[in-house]
């Protein structure tokens, strides 16, 4: 029966570090956003009248169900025991490992597509709080994510921060 | 050596696309493709051509046509299909070779 819509839903699994993280509450949520300074002239006041643009971010949420090794690697990359931080000095990228989403089979999505999207460098975002809820309710974990991009090629200034299949 | 793996989904593949795109003397026969996560019968995602023998000029003719059909994906090979499909999740579907 035809449909008059290419409506792409259906859910993710994922993979962080070759590591099933396993269930989530919700969507996966991934963010991007442009990165411009702003250029104004007294003759237009503090109108924007463009913008120098400097590049963008891109960012993700996933909300964490399970308690598992590979749930907690992922929240928290300086080790599973979530008590120790690394020395001082260490750069974020260290910490980074692809995370590879993969949209279930005979869903709208894995036909419409991403059928995977691959970000090669991923980890628990700095500044956010892990809100850890102990006691008689699920253990929802909502993990803030920060990619890093590598070049498009070689010498290239153009920054790829993921892969859509 | 350019050296490139060409990925399309199964639902935008259609007969005279490696024509169109100029990559027919390049690539091989199509390769059944799923993801990783995907249990062997669930089917296919995607086919793969892998394409050798590509001079800059070839090269850079796909990459305009690429640009044009963002739905196909073309990774960097290195001559290893299988580490190039890993890479970004997927895997070569070995019980629909059969």
């Amino acid at each position: 029966m035809p449909v008059l819509h290419s409506v792409p839903s259906g859910p993710y699994s994922a993979t962080w570090n070759s590591l099933d993280i396993g269930l989530f509450e919700g969507p996966v949520r991934l963010q991007q956003s442009l990165i411009g300074l702003p250029i104004r002239a007294s003759q237009w006041g503090q109108t924007i009248i463009d913008y120098v643009m400097q590049g963008g971010g891109y960012f993700g949420v996933i909300v964490v169900k399970e308690w598992t090794s590979a749930a907690k690697q992922f929240m928290w990359p300086f080790g599973t025991a979530m008590g120790i931080v690394d020395e001082p000095g260490v750069l974020f990228s260290n910490y980074c490992h692809p995370l590879v989403l993969t949209a279930l089979t005979g869903t709208p999505a894995a036909t419409l597509g991403p059928v995977t999207r691959t970000y090669p460098s991923c980890a628990t975002l700095p500044g956010h709080n892990l809100d850890i809820t102990c006691g008689p309710m699920e253990r929802n974990v909502v993990v803030a994510l920060g990619f890093l991009p590598e070049p498009v090629s070689g010498g290239s200034r153009k920054a790829r921060f993921f892969t859509d299949t | 050596m350019i050296q490139k793996l060409l990925l399309v989904r199964v639902c935008d593949s259609r007969s005279g696309l490696l024509e169109d795109a100029g990559i027919r003397p390049f690539a091989g026969e199509p390769l059944p493709v799923s993801p990783r996560a995907w249990p062997d019968d669930a089917g296919l995602s995607h086919y793969g051509f892998a394409l050798n023998g590509m001079k800059l000029k070839d090269w850079q003719a796909l990459l305009a046509w690429l640009d044009a059909h963002p739905e196909i994906t073309c990774l960097d090979s290195g001559g290893n299909v299988d580490e190039a499909l890993a890479a970004v999740g997927l895997r070569i579907n070995k019980s629909a070779e059969e």
